[in-house]
């Protein structure tokens, strides 16, 4: 692989404009075009599979030398921890695995790195996805490669999500906090430090299962939680019509209120304050 | 050799160019995913395919879709579809080995996994999502803006990469125009709609073999998951707005799909109660406000959707600028005054939503859609049955909740070998819940089976097609053999 693609965040910072991502390709298309060919079918063909065709060609001998990848969309991580280099979704990723509790390191820990790519027509579609699998040695360490280059990748390179999982402890991901399901933020590329903590007593195996996701590896490691949680769903999942308690009598229960917007109605003289319709 | 700039600007471009998809309203690896599982959980999914299909491990149960069940057009479209999405969410399913002769491998997900790969799917390809607008004053569906020709339109699409420039050459490009949402999930032409998941769900019953039934099976989660996506959609307050340019943009889908992901998406509303519906698409436009479409419209803006007309009369913005706000929503609207273009003169101010605006949206809205969606799954699979066997070897087929029209009632018995096969089939009479009737089987019939499983299909009693079913195994019902009253509505 080239440097360009090794090193994505090099290269990457040169598209970002005004702090948002910029779908460079659709940019390029656009100003290359005339507007008035619109109005004539037989034009816009030609000048989308000439255009198309030039841009194919391109890719295609640029694809060889880049390692047959597409665009890459920016890392929403850094390369390392309070180093202020944006990582690259290309990889490699390394770090280690410690139990939070008491900062030993975890062997046998599944880590399961996943590159997911959309089209590149511009829509978020799905276009295929790449994973790779390693354990954690005995002194809690891993190491996922780059993205491999040898291989046919199509589409744009859109996420790289890093899942940890060993059983007992509450799983990891790179983007979500299982606690309160909010992003992450601490996930590096380099020298990442992921704290599991001990599965807490009374805690939902289904939540935690379905916070997860993961591949089918990783169902095959979760084989026992996976378990644990239909048993858990028959005790707490929503009863047949038969099975349901008597439903509370029309005294106590409040009648939902869900207002409407009324944008009929006039404001309070404030301004920045709105009401809604009765 | 050191490189030259325009090879480095190359390089950059096909390999690491920065960029952000236009969503196309919620993201399907994300939002649509989260809020279908969310929905399923909190829903009565896992209970029912305990209980209909004998699935002992509920929505966590691994099933198999076999291409060799499938038309190899219908094999190869899923397949294709299905393999592209992406194994870090959770929905993609797993390859089997190909067996001797197979042209497409089987692929393996659980109950809840398919759910959610259906849902991904209705957004793939990106052209159906023309179907997914739906009006939430008028209940129309996608329509050209004045002055946008269809040819404009469908070029602007392969600009946009909705469609293909096959698709251009062959005029099935999107015009700008398409159905609407709740006339897409009932349209035949939908290959994950209602259609299909009726359909399939009689196959899922009633198949000879067992992995044809979980084929269908399969068919059936994924046409639910699709629906549900469509429904989700009209969440979006673009979809609800005629505002294509606000979906393939795509700030507020993105935003909620970088705060929530997938696994942060909230859980369904449970105060909420929306007006249980006589068909599924109600939920989405009901013509009397309920629907998820009409609430949104009516209260949460799209961008290309703002005008002067949005802010209520009398509203007097002071300030430089602000924000103005419901009572369930602190950001609602911004605005900021713009400088006069005559000295002394005073400029309207710019009214616009931004990332706060976007996120008070997601934070009332997704679990909204959630609950819908949590109602819309439990619609689809309404009407409990429940099969007891009595001492005579009569089998018993009581309704759990559903009233139902009149309908067919065919049992079927299961040999150890997963082979089904029909034993009887009754009509049956417009019922409420209770006892639906009785079918004196005999036991010589039941020698060798293992399972008896019953496929009711008929109407229900707002005359809306509905197919249910039960299954009883056999070895635990003799040994505890039940004692029922005479049959009552079924007649042979």
């Amino acid at each position: 692989m080239s440097r360009s693609a090794q090193d994505g965040s090099s290269a990457q910072r040169n598209f970002v404009r005004d702090g948002r991502f910029v779908d460079e390709t659709r940019e390029t298309g656009r100003a290359g075009r005339n507007p008035r060919k619109r109005a004539r079918p037989s034009g816009l063909y030609r000048g989308c599979i000439g255009r198309l065709g030039v841009l194919g060609l391109g890719l295609l001998l640029l694809g060889g030398l880049a390692g047959c990848l597409g665009p890459v969309a920016k890392a929403p991580y850094a390369r390392r921890l309070g180093s202020g280099l944006m990582g690259s979704l290309l990889g490699p990723f390394d770090g280690q695995v410690i139990d939070q509790s008491t900062g030993s390191p975890l062997a046998s820990a599944l880590v399961v790195g996943t590159w997911a790519f959309q089209e590149t027509g511009g829509m978020a579609t799905p276009e295929s996805s790449y994973t790779e699998t390693v354990v954690t040695g005995s002194d809690g360490s891993y190491a996922l490669p780059s993205l491999p280059t040898g291989r046919q990748f199509a589409g744009l390179l859109r996420r790289f999500t890093l899942i940890v999982y060993k059983a007992g402890f509450v799983g990891y991901r790179s983007d979500l906090r299982f606690d309160d399901r909010s992003p992450r933020h601490d996930f590096v590329q380099r020298g990442n430090m992921v704290r599991l903590d001990r599965f807490p007593q009374g805690e939902s195996h289904v939540r935690h299962l379905v916070f997860l996701g993961g591949g089918p590896v990783l169902r095959g490691a979760a084989q026992a939680e996976i378990i644990q949680a239909s048993l858990e769903l028959q005790e707490t999942a929503p009863q047949l019509a038969e099975e349901q308690p008597a439903p509370p009598s029309p005294a106590t229960t409040a009648p939902p209120t869900e207002p409407v917007m009324n944008p009929a109605a006039p404001l309070a003289p404030a301004g920045v304050s709105l009401r809604e319709g009765s | 050799m050191r490189p030259s700039r325009r090879w480095n600007g190359a390089l950059a471009l096909t390999a690491a160019v920065v960029t952000t998809s236009p969503a196309l309203g919620y993201e399907g690896s994300t939002t649509l995913a989260g809020l279908t599982e969310q929905a399923a959980m909190s829903s009565r999914l896992h209970r029912r395919v305990v209980e209909r299909f004998a699935l002992s491990l509920g929505i966590f149960e691994p099933l198999q879709l076999d291409p060799v069940q499938l038309s190899e057009d219908r094999a190869r479209n899923l397949f294709v579809r299905l393999r592209a999405l992406d194994a870090g969410q959770g929905h993609a399913p797993e390859l089997l080995p190909r067996k001797t002769g197979q042209n497409l491998a089987a692929l393996r997900q659980h109950v809840l996994g398919w759910l959610a790969a259906g849902a991904v799917l209705e957004t793939h390809p990106a052209l159906r999502v023309r179907h997914h607008f739906v009006d939430g004053k008028t209940g129309r569906g996608l329509r050209r803006q004045p002055g946008v020709t269809a040819m404009a339109a469908s070029a602007d699409s392969v600009e946009q990469g909705i469609s293909t420039v096959r698709q251009l050459l062959s005029g099935a490009a999107m015009d700008g125009t398409g159905l609407a949402a709740p006339d897409w999930i009932e349209s035949p032409d939908n290959d994950l709609g209602l259609s299909t998941f009726v359909d399939a769900y009689e196959r899922a019953v009633t198949a000879e073999t067992a992995t044809a039934r979980e084929t269908a099976l399969v068919e059936v989660l994924l046409s639910a998951g699709a629906m549900l996506a469509v429904l989700e959609q009209t969440g979006d307050p673009a979809y609800v707005h005629n505002d294509l340019g606000a979906v393939l943009a795509g700030p507020f889908a993105h935003q909620v799909a970088e705060r929530y992901g997938r696994a942060g998406v909230p859980a369904p509303d449970a105060k909420l109660q929306p007006d249980p519906p006589q068909r599924f698409r109600e939920l989405l436009f009901d013509g009397k406000g309920g629907g998820l479409a009409e609430r949104t419209a009516s209260r949460f803006l799209s961008v290309g959707s703002i005008t002067r007309a949005a802010v209520p009369t009398g509203t007097k913005l002071i300030g430089s600028g602000g924000y103005l706000s419901t009572p369930t929503l602190k950001h609602w609207l911004a605005w900021a005054e713009r400088p006069a273009l005559v000295e002394g003169g005073r400029a309207p101010a710019a009214l616009f939503l931004d990332d706060r605006c976007f996120a008070d949206y997601a934070s009332v809205l997704l679990p909204e859609v959630g609950k819908f969606a949590q109602v819309g799954l439990d619609f689809l699979l309404r009407g409990d049955l429940r099969l007891s066997l009595t001492s005579d070897s009569a089998l018993q087929v009581k309704l759990l909740d559903e009233q139902l029209g009149s309908g067919t009632l065919t049992v079927l018995g299961e040999k150890a070998s997963g082979e089904r096969q029909v034993l009887k089939s009754v009509s049956t009479l417009p019922s409420r819940p209770g006892v639906l009737g009785s079918v004196p089987l005999g036991e010589e019939a039941l020698k060798d089976l293992v399972r008896l499983v019953v496929l009711w299909k008929g109407r229900d009693h707002h005359n809306q097609p509905l197919l249910t079913s039960a299954q009883l195994g056999l070895r635990k019902a003799e040994a505890a053999p039940t004692v029922t009253p005479a049959p009552e509505a079924a007649t042979e």
